[in-house]
């Protein structure tokens, strides 16, 4: 434990996991909502088309239900997001098969059933685009005038001419598919309409005013009338930053329509297949390299498959295109980076944002950079690493906290890579059947917003302190898992001098908690957490300076330390003994900050320069792998994991976030395929969309680095996403090592594996002719 | 219908319908612990322990909760006391959403009783049907590590016997569809009577996803549960008969099948996960002729045999005869499973089955082999193969066998064996993965042989 913190840093329980154990705590599906209907969705079906007329069957009693269609939007058809191309509801056109069109409640679910069959849709298909090689070639303008959503590039150096004087330039291309979150609870979003012509919403969600703001759009509600409160929220890792917008206010449109409640909550089936994901991706490589394995020069190019809306690929493109060439410093850079439309669901937030994709790219590339000049794959990364005073391509230099090169060194001595290395390929050829691989990435991650995010958003937090005696954090960053509920509230408690009991973290509720920003980029510990943090000492300066106004105090001046006010001698008052003292003065007992730029940064949206994160969190990754040569079977056995987060605020809940994204970025490597065709998901099950079990997963061993960022919380870096961004490149670059291939694809399937192994036998067999 | 139970240690008389799901049940009765993720068996959310045993609540019919003893995460202790396990789950850092926890606490509730001090391979088997999403399980086995150190397993009482030894009570109206038989012969009679218009219920793990997804037209009900006679296995006049009702925990758990018959054993271990084995039956994995049953394809080489039952006899079909082609069985609409019968082979007799699914677990075959041969002075006898998930239901490889039996064993002839076997089999799909893989199978099994 840190000596000079007692709750930041030590092993307290977190604060909800008891109730969460114990199955009390309550989930949107959990609770008892008085007359509340339920709400189903008529989906499109087709990927694209005209849609001439929705038809409801007369043989149904459509008293029986409510029916919303674009016709009963009150404001205009968009989820409003980063753009307001989202329609609510399809109107003319139909851009992806599972695109909402119309929506039922029912007082129940037979009743629903019937009234969706009821429904049928009058259609003239359109010729989709169904590829992004399509979407770029324009064989059908889907989206604006070309397809292109987003384009951006970053140009360092002179690549062009860097590229003449290298001594060997390597290509490759990388391909990544979808993701789906699985977060175990399914989408799920009530609406409540008050008798004053007021609106609540509640639900399974990561960003309250976002939702909020997408509702006083659609609706065209004033916003005090609008409230939207989380509910417990189980997993969303992305998936609930963009659709709960899409769902509350679908939810919101039966809600109005039919003077009830009315609640959706998807079923496995229909969250697999409607609900965001993540992006897919084409990403090219090409670096000029010395032949000691210095990198001289990139070329890279990305292409994001956006989906046929755009929800967030603008700011997933911008951070993928932002962290192109990874860990490594590379002279001479050019990079493009296009998110494209296609008329299938659109693409969303999924943990990494954007990341997974480009770090999968140079991850892969330098094993094959490496492969290229036989080089070990890491000495070949030693030798470009990122250090403190290196430039990033967008020409950030950070002078702290650059810590590429002490987790590589960390997991490597920690796994015994290099011994390991060689011993398993002595084993492999005494037993080819059954064999052993060993890989290694490394990967960062900007914490917050990017660019000026931080500053244009600037999210505020309150603190206050309640009858009870507890004080409360109030923010709109929500706990779904990760521990917003308890790190927030220790960051407060050390602040206050208080035991973690003391603090309990308000339930995101947009009528009483301020707007902190979403829960999204890694922000919330590093930049909630810090302004958390502000508003406890500005609670206390009132604190202090109020109390010397009182008669018993007359002035005296009080400082704040350890939990207790202080006047000298022997004035030392605990902190809710002064808030009782102090109870007349509500005002005084709360406080509210806002976020307080940090000096020294400054980003140039316009020409994509500058400091693009204030701190990047740093992770390395060894995984060891068996593969069954019989049966093309892909065993993680072992995975070692070193990352630098600034502080890990509470140690056991940063392992967590380490295992259970490393985790998903295995699952991403081998497993996760949600199947495509004509435009629609084909894994409509969790027996077809399959995540890794106990049995598909490695021992973990995880270690934590701190080197403090000075601006963060205790000098918390985000560490959220972190451990998405490196898993798979680590995986697959083991079962590369292990069957002797080189997969440029996730997932590395059994069928793909099969086919380089083939591809190699017959290589073979053509060699020996 | 009025069903009579014990939730969490209260004895209940409730009103349900028949079919209801026990997963609503209890929600319903505001022990929101059991939570939906799936609503197919895929996740664990719902698990909860039926008579002590691990369940997936959403797969369990009301009408086979009558007379049993439902224990929940709530009925283990709430925030104010929770009991050991919780507690390690909560102090190791296992909960993360939590969605997943009720469930993943009953799963390592329910390990515990069987093996209070698992090691980490069999904690992973236990909570293996428990899908976690948030976790990367690590600390979630820690947890399981801690209580089993603090001896929760043997703290765990055993199962106590039934709540109650009368039968369920039904309304006029649903006594016409749904019948609850206690013996075959009663069974036999409802069977005949309405024909095809009966779905048996077994271990309704095909049952509820079929009906979830529409796949199934519920006219009337039988519903197994009840016939005792169904669940035996036994052994006797040199055959192991195993009843249609056998679970596939008790097919891998059962001395005669694992020293008999281990490849058998193998597919049921191999199958779904805990939670789905501990109700999965053989008669409902061979009726429902599904191409990616797991335990008809060691069945095949083992020599069994189907038994089918009616008003008008028993009669054997030869495995290799059983199905009539894409999830269609020989079984007439008279007839009900009674079970398998297997000849006790010689103790030389070498067996194996391998699955290739699409992860370790919970996951239904890709690829499926079962092999068995007698290996006699380096010459193989008796060569027997079958290869599942490849097309409408598994199949024998008789060329292969041919190629093989009388034949010296090497590692040529296991090479060769693999290129026959692949070129014999017609997958519908992913046609050469499926065939190399198959092959490959093939030849382990005879490199297997060779090495001992
Ligand atoms: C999550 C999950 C994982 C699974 N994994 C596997 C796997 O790995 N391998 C595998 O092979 N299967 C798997 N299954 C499928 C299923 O568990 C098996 O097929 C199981 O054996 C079915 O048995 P049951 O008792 O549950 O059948 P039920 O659902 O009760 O019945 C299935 C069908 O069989 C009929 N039937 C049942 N008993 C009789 C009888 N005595 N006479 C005549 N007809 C009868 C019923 O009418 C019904 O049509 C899985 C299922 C789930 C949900
Ligand atoms: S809800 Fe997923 S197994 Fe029952
Ligand atoms: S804790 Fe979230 S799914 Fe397990």
């Amino acid at each position: 434990m840190d000596e000079t913190t007692a709750v930041v840093g030590s092993p307290v329980p977190r604060t909800d996991g008891l109730a969460k154990a114990c199955g009390s705590a309550q989930f949107l599906d959990d609770l008892n909502i008085d007359g509340c209907w339920i709400g189903g969705t008529v989906r499109a079906q087709v990927p694209r088309g005209k849609l001439r007329e929705i038809r409801l069957d007369p043989s149904f009693d459509w008293g029986r239900v409510v029916l919303v269609t674009a016709r009963d939007l009150p404001g205009i058809n968009a989820v409003s997001m980063i753009r307001d191309d989202y329609p609510a509801l399809a109107d003319l056109l139909i851009s992806f098969p599972t695109q909402a069109v119309a929506l039922v409640a029912a007082p129940d679910q037979e009743t629903l059933g019937e009234a969706l069959a009821a429904v049928s849709l009058d259609v003239e298909e359109l010729p989709p685009i169904l590829t992004v090689e399509d979407s770029i070639a324009c064989t059908q303008v889907i989206w604006g005038e070309n397809n292109i959503m987003d384009e951006y590039s970053i140009a360092s150096g002179n690549a062009a001419e860097a590229f003449e004087t290298a001594d060997l330039i390597v290509e490759g291309t990388y391909r990544t598919k979808h993701q789906e979150h699985v977060y175990l609870e399914t989408q799920g979003m009530a609406a409540l309409p008050g008798e004053d012509g007021s609106l609540e919403v509640i639900g399974s969600m990561q960003c309250p005013y976002y939702v909020h703001s997408a509702l006083v759009k659609a609706l065209g509600f004033p916003p005090e009338k609008v409230r939207v409160r989380q509910t417990v929220t189980g997993g969303a890792f992305g998936g609930k930053e963009d659709y709960p917008s899409i769902l509350g206010l679908h939810a919101a449109l039966l809600a109005l329509k039919s003077g009830r409640p009315v609640k959706m909550v998807y079923d496995r089936k229909e969250d697999l297949l409607c609900t965001t994901k993540r992006h897919p991706s084409v990403i090219r490589h090409r670096t000029g390299v010395k032949k000691d394995g210095t990198l001289t020069a990139a070329e890279i190019d990305i292409v994001l498959d956006g989906g046929a809306f755009t929800t967030m690929s603008k700011v997933v493109l911008s951070r993928s295109i932002l962290h192109a060439t990874g860990c490594y410093f590379i002279p001479h850079v050019s990079v493009r980076a296009r998110a494209v439309a296609t008329n299938t669901p659109p693409n969303g937030a999924y943990r990494g944002f954007g990341v997974p994709q480009s770090n999968f790219a140079i991850e892969r590339h330098m094993d094959r950079i490496a492969e290229a000049l036989g080089m070990d794959p890491l000495d070949l990364r030693k030798k470009n690493l990122l250090k403190n005073g290196s430039s990033f391509p967008y020409g950030q230099v950070l002078d702290e906290g650059m810590s590429a090169e002490l987790v590589l060194d960390k997991v490597v001595e920690m796994s015994g890579y290099r011994e390991k290395r060689r011993l398993f390929d002595e084993e492999n050829r005494k037993n080819p059947f059954f064999r052993k691989g060993i890989g290694l990435s490394l990967g960062l991650h900007g914490g917050g917003f990017t660019g000026s995010g931080e500053e244009t958003i600037s999210g505020s937090a309150s603190v206050r302190v309640t009858g009870g005696g507890k004080v409360e954090v109030l923010v709109s960053s929500v706990e779904m898992g990760q521990g917003a509920s308890t790190v927030l509230p220790m960051i407060a408690a050390e602040t206050l001098g208080l035991d973690l009991e003391s603090v309990v973290h308000h339930v995101p509720d947009t009528s009483v908690v301020p707007n902190s920003g979403p829960t999204v980029a890694s922000r919330t510990t590093m930049y909630v957490g810090k302004t958390v943090q502000d508003a406890c000492i500005s609670l206390v300066e009132q604190m202090a300076e109020k109390a010397a106004e009182l008669e018993e105090f007359a002035g005296k001046r009080f400082s704040f330390d350890k939990g207790a006010f202080t006047a000298g001698g022997n004035d030392r008052i605990p902190f809710f003994d002064m808030a009782k003292r102090l109870a007349s003065f509500p005002g005084i007992l709360s406080a509210t900050v806002q976020y307080r730029p940090i000096p020294g940064f400054s980003w140039d949206e316009a020409s994509y320069t500058g400091d693009a994160y204030k701190a990047y969190a740093w992770i390395a990754d060894v995984v060891e792998v068996e593969v069954d040569m019989d049966t093309f079977e892909i065993m993680p056995r072992k995975a070692y994991i070193s990352a630098e987060m600034g502080k890990a605020i509470s140690p056991v809940l940063a392992e967590g976030q380490i295992e259970g994204g490393s985790l998903q970025a295995f699952g991403y490597a081998y497993l996760e395929d949600v199947g495509m065709k004509n435009g629609s998901y084909t894994a409509a099950h969790l027996n077809q969309y399959l995540i890794p079990t106990t049995l598909d997963t490695p021992d973990f061993s995880v270690d934590l680095q701190e080197v403090p960022f000075s601006w963060g919380p205790y000098g918390a870096k985000g560490l959220g996403e972190l451990p998405m961004d490196s898993g798979a490149p680590a995986l697959v670059a083991a079962v590369g090592h292990a069957a002797g291939v080189f997969p440029e694809e996730i997932p590395v399937a059994g069928e793909y594996l099969h086919s380089l192994l083939r591809g190699k036998k017959q290589e073979r067999k053509a060699g020996e002719k | 219908m009025k069903i009579t139970c014990v939730i969490n240690g209260t004895l209940r008389v409730l009103d349900a319908r028949p079919l209801d799901r026990l997963l609503d049940i209890l929600r319903n009765l505001g022990l929101t612990g059991a939570k939906e993720g799936c609503g197919e068996g895929e996740c664990g959310a719902c698990a909860v322990l039926l008579d002590g045993e691990l369940v997936n609540s959403c797969m369990v019919p009301a009408i086979q909760v009558h007379g049993r003893t439902v224990l929940t995460a709530e009925g283990l202790g709430a925030p104010e006391n929770p009991d050991i396990l919780q507690k390690a789950f909560l102090e190791e850092g296992a909960v993360q959403c939590g969605f997943c926890i009720p469930g993943m606490v009953m799963a390592s509730r329910a390990l515990l009783a069987r093996i209070p001090h698992p090691d980490r391979p069999a904690i992973r088997t236990g909570l293996a049907g428990n899908l976690c999403r948030c976790t990367g399980y690590e600390k979630i086995i820690r947890a399981v590590e801690k209580a089993a150190g603090m001896g929760y397993g043997e703290g765990i009482p055993p199962f106590a016997g039934p709540v109650c030894d009368y039968p369920p009570e039904f309304s006029d109206e649903e006594r016409k569809s749904f019948f609850q038989p206690s013996s075959i012969a009663e069974a036999m009679e409802i069977r005949a009577e309405y024909g095809d218009e009966i779905t048996f219920l077994a271990g309704t793990t095909d049952f509820f996803p079929d009906l979830k997804n529409g796949k199934v037209e519920v006219k009337k009900v039988l519903d197994l549960s009840r016939v005792e006679e169904l669940r035996a296995i036994t052994r006797k006049d040199g055959k192991l008969f195993v009843g249609a009702c056998a679970s596939d925990s008790m097919i891998m758990e059962h001395p005669d099948v694992l020293s008999l018959f281990p490849a058998l054993a193998r597919a049921a271990e191999l199958s779904g996960a805990r939670a789905v084995q501990n109700r999965a039956t053989l008669g409902g994995n061979l009726a429902s002729a599904s191409g990616a049953a797991d335990l008809p394809v060691p069945l095949l080489v083992l020599g069994a045999s189907v038994i089918l039952g009616s008003l008008r006899g028993e009669r054997l079909v030869p495995m290799e005869e059983f199905f009539a082609g894409y999830r269609q069985t020989v079984l007439k609409n008279d007839e009900m499973l009674l079970g398998v019968s297997l000849s006790i082979p010689p103790a030389t007799l070498r067996q194996a089955f391998y699955k290739r699914g699409s992860r370790a677990a919970l996951t239904l075959s890709r690829i499926s082999v079962a092999c068995s041969a007698v290996l006699e002075e380096g010459t193989l006898k008796d060569v027997r193969i079958a290869a599942g998930s490849m097309s409408a239901f598994p199949v024998r490889l008789p060329e292969t066998e041919k190629s093989l039996s009388g034949k010296r064993l090497s590692a040529e002839l296991a090479d060769d064996a693999a290129d026959s076997a692949s070129r014999e089999i017609n997958p519908r799909k992913s046609g050469e993965f499926r065939k190399t893989v198959t092959g490959n199978l093939v030849r382990k099994f005879l490199l297997s042989l060779l090495q001992n």
